[in-house]
């Protein structure tokens, strides 16, 4: 069991794992068990420079670019039901191959097509982002986004950032209006 | 501080207050022909109830401790009473829900509705308010309010989200086994196999008539009778089963399977009398005296709906009084094994249920419903009483029919 966090809080991946090389971000919540339409939620990864932005809109890692930074990152595909145990969608980092110039990488989780199927977090249970060291399986932090979402249909669950030569993972849990475009357009994609 | 009025998904938190109140409601207030009801499910952390008394509704309008309390009497509202500050620690949520009563049955849905809403209030103070547009909605069953524990205080989220196949569904997401309708068909007894005892399902039917000794009284339709009035009576199948194998032999038991009777004595208008039951083959007749008809023998209990016994209710003018009784043919006089159900279906009514789970040891006999022709008005009254059989329930109602031993074939 890793470091549970709540929104805010910070842990240093490396003091916590030492010799960490590569981790597992998975991001996890409850698929709709009522009636409707159905929840299609979609976790997505940003490679951001010191400025806040994308260095290019190939940082931007999601369902249709699933791989950035030369497979530093890799996110392991779309899950469309959100059925399963376990998380629901898995983001590969390799720590090492992350390039110098990534200060750090947001990891958000957005609600496909929340507005057509008047869809928001405050629907969707237990959601939640943990760092599992990939050597070992064993979960480094974790954040359970529970109370920290309302009616939202975009938001920042976590922080994977450089902190002089470690690697610190940060609970962030912020919201944001509007789908993924607009989030996306936030840390400097192209969107079309 | 003005009320918080929510959207889907949002919440808020409640104040620091001993009660709150929920008021549930719907417009239009009326749809002919549809029934909503209210419902609380006091949940664990797990998102279950801790047992089916945890479910609070029209068949039980209480939470074990009174501190979820059902009120129906509130105009057009339905409102819960809840005690936050006594409320045991067990219980981490009451999800508020409302629901179309036989919603799929009737072809009714939300969507026959313009909105319905919720109010939460501290005294006469609304501190929130959920309204939700219906237009479109396919469920009969929804999810209206989430009460939640946080942080030592009490939120609110509202959901707005439910289920199209209505209470049932809703039921199983929050843990509460319910009694379906209709029952599938009997699995064959394993006589190996020692006999679970299963938790009693929460019966999800109306059931209109509560207590021994109440009544209700129809007035006839302006041009017609009262048309048909249907007694059903069905048991479990299984009652063989468990006392079969191993220990009947040992216990020198008869392993049959019980066999439930359904009869009635009648007395027409003109001071005849006599009785209608399998038992000497007395099955009646529908359009001419008694006008009461029995729908046949099932020795098993095996027939999905049982045995029945239809009253022409349109020739009620010639009809005094009838007793409608069921009685156990063949077995020991254990109730609890044959868990029998009588039905009462008048037109145009809800289904009155009788349960037959209250007797005394030894007594065969129940007299389940009297109905009586009461100055023209169709009056029923629930009897549920147990009798050795039947010359003594006889005496009791002072028929004065003679009473002879009788076999089936």
């Amino acid at each position: 069991m890793g470091v549970s966090l709540s929104k805010g809080g910070n842990v240093s991946l490396s003091k916590e794992a030492p010799g960490l090389t590569a981790i597992d971000v998975g991001l996890g919540w409850d698929s709709r068990v009522t009636d409707g339409s159905a929840f299609d939620l979609d976790a997505s990864a940003f490679l951001l420079s010191d400025s806040g932005h994308v260095r290019s809109d190939a940082d931007f890692i999601f369902y249709n670019n699933l791989s950035g930074a030369d497979g530093a990152v890799v996110h392991q595909g779309d899950n469309l039901t959100g059925e399963g145990e376990g998380d629901d969608e898995v983001v590969v980092v390799e720590l090492g191959k992350v390039p110098a110039d990534v200060q750090k990488v947001a990891f958000t989780v957005t609600i496909h097509e929340a507005e057509t199927r008047k869809q928001n977090f405050g629907q969707v249970n237990n959601a939640y982002i943990r760092v599992v060291n990939k050597a070992d399986g064993k979960e480094i932090a974790r954040y359970d986004l529970s109370e920290d979402y309302s009616i939202e249909t975009a938001m920042i669950f976590g922080e994977l950032y450089r902190h002089g030569d470690e690697w610190k993972f940060k609970a962030i849990g912020q919201g944001f209006a509007g789908g993924l475009a607009p989030l996306a357009k936030n840390f400097g994609v192209n969107v079309g | 501080m003005s009320a918080a009025v929510l959207t889907p998904g949002a919440n808020t938190t409640l104040p620091a207050a001993q009660r709150i109140r929920v008021a549930v409601g719907w417009q239009p207030t009326q749809v002919p022909g549809m029934e909503v009801d209210a419902s609380a499910f006091l949940l664990g952390a797990e998102g279950k109830v801790p047992d089916d008394a945890h479910f609070v509704f029209y068949g039980a309008p209480s939470s074990p401790d009174g501190d979820v309390r059902l009120d129906t009497d509130a105009g057009d509202l339905i409102g819960f009473e809840i005690k936050l500050a006594t409320l045991p620690a067990r219980v981490a949520s009451i999800d508020i829900c409302v629901t179309i009563h036989e919603g799929q049955a009737r072809s009714q849905r939300f969507g026959d509705l313009e909105r319905v809403f919720a109010r939460v209030l501290d005294g006469d103070t609304e501190v929130a308010r959920f309204e939700l547009p219906t237009a479109g909605m396919q469920e009969t069953a929804i999810t209206l309010l989430s009460l939640y524990r946080r942080h030592e205080q009490w939120k609110v989220r509202a959901l707005g989200q439910g289920f199209v196949d209505g209470l049932g569904p809703l039921a199983r997401l929050y843990g509460v086994e319910i009694s379906e309708e209709q029952r599938p068909p009997p699995a064959p007894p394993k006589p190996d196999t020692a006999p679970v005892p299963a938790p009693a399902p929460v019966n999800l039917s109306k059931v209109t008539l509560e207590k021994r000794g109440h009544s209700v009284s129809l007035e006839k339709q302006q041009d017609s009778g009262f048309g048909e009035i249907l007694f059903n009576l069905n048991w479990n199948q299984h009652s063989g089963a468990k006392r079969g194998g191993f220990l009947s032999g040992l216990l020198g038991t008869d392993s049959s399977a019980i066999d439930l009777d359904l009869g009635c004595l009648w007395q027409l208008e003109n001071g005849q009398t006599g009785v209608v039951q399998a038992l000497g083959n007395a099955w009646g007749h529908y359009q001419g005296p008694p006008f009461i008809v029995h729908g046949g023998d099932d020795r098993t209990g095996a027939m999905a709906e049982g045995e029945t016994i239809r009253i022409n209710g349109d020739r009620l003018s010639q009809i005094r009084r009838i007793l409608v009784f069921a009685f156990i043919y063949e077995g020991a006089p254990n109730w609890a094994a044959a868990d029998g159900v009588a039905t009462v279906r008048l037109p145009g009514q809800p289904d009155i249920e009788v349960r037959l789970d209250n007797p005394s040891a030894g007594q065969g006999m129940c007299a389940i419903a009297l109905i009586e022709n009461d100055a023209g008005r169709l009056k029923v009254t629930k009897e549920e009483r147990y009798f050795r059989g039947h010359p003594e329930m006889d005496r009791a109602y002072g028929w004065g029919l003679r009473w002879v031993a009788g076999s089936k074939d």
